[in-house]
């Protein structure tokens, strides 16, 4: 599914390129609202996920690779794993910035959704975004 | 600027194009095209183009509340651009000019 960068994360992107606004540490969150992400969504479009031992993930800076033909991916796997039993349907997650709570991109699983019913289920992301 | 018509003494002619027509040449062409995550229409029902392959697309049809209620493969040629009004109210969340700007006229 492709990835959206909605209009508020395409003016944060601008204002770090420029240094007007620095940039800060992303948070990836997982979302439970059937929603195909548009260019007219904000952080406030999405529900963000609740099951037991859920908790947003903040992806630090220097654990990004370096930059390579016009895609930057984080270093490593990031899982979030149920505790409990829960109803939430994963249907994609959604990065927002630290500070501003903009979104900055969101993506639809192409198989969504992931169904969250019991300990030990796990939802996987390894974050990439591309410039091309 | 000055038109040719105007610089010459003349009005400028202008080609009687159908608004249909026009819609159609603006609306597949950028910054008015219809694109991924781009609100549309496709047959009288609003969605998300998700998806581009080919010639055909995939089409997130949304319901009221802007919720993915269908996902179509439909042919790419006849999805046109939402207008703002179209746009479920709860998924437009920018102004009417800034939606104009990005083609949803």
């Amino acid at each position: 599914m492709a990835l959206n960068v909605p209009d508020e994360g395409e003016n944060y992107a601008l204002e770090a390129f420029v240094n007007k606004t620095p940039a800060t540490n992303p948070i990836a969150k997982l979302y439970k609202n059937n929603i195909t992400p548009s260019d007219t969504d904000t952080a406030a479009t999405f529900t963000e996920a609740t099951f037991p031992g859920y908790a947003s993930i903040t992806l630090t800076g220097a654990s990004w690779g370096a930059a390579s033909g016009g895609v930057i991916t984080y270093g490593s796997q990031q899982t979030w794993t149920c505790s409990g039993s829960a109803t939430d349907d994963i249907y994609g997650y959604y990065i927002v910035s630290t500070t501003s709570n903009k979104c900055l991109w969101a993506e639809r699983d192409a198989s969504a959704p992931f169904l969250v019913r019991n300990s030990g289920d796990a939802v996987k992301l390894t974050p990439s975004i591309g410039a091309n | 600027m000055l038109g040719l018509g105007r610089l010459f003494g003349k009005a400028a002619e202008i080609a009687d194009v159908p608004r249909q027509q026009l819609l159609e040449i603006v609306q597949h062409h950028n910054p008015y095209a219809v694109d991924l995550r781009k609100w549309c229409v496709y047959k009288g029902v609003v969605g998300i183009c998700a998806a581009i392959q080919g010639n055909m697309a995939e089409f997130h049809r949304t319901n009221a509340i802007g919720e993915t209620v269908e996902i179509l493969l439909v042919p790419y040629a006849e999805l046109r651009l939402a207008t703002y009004m179209e746009i479920p109210e709860s998924r437009r969340n920018i102004s009417a000019v800034r939606a104009a700007i990005r083609g949803y006229i």
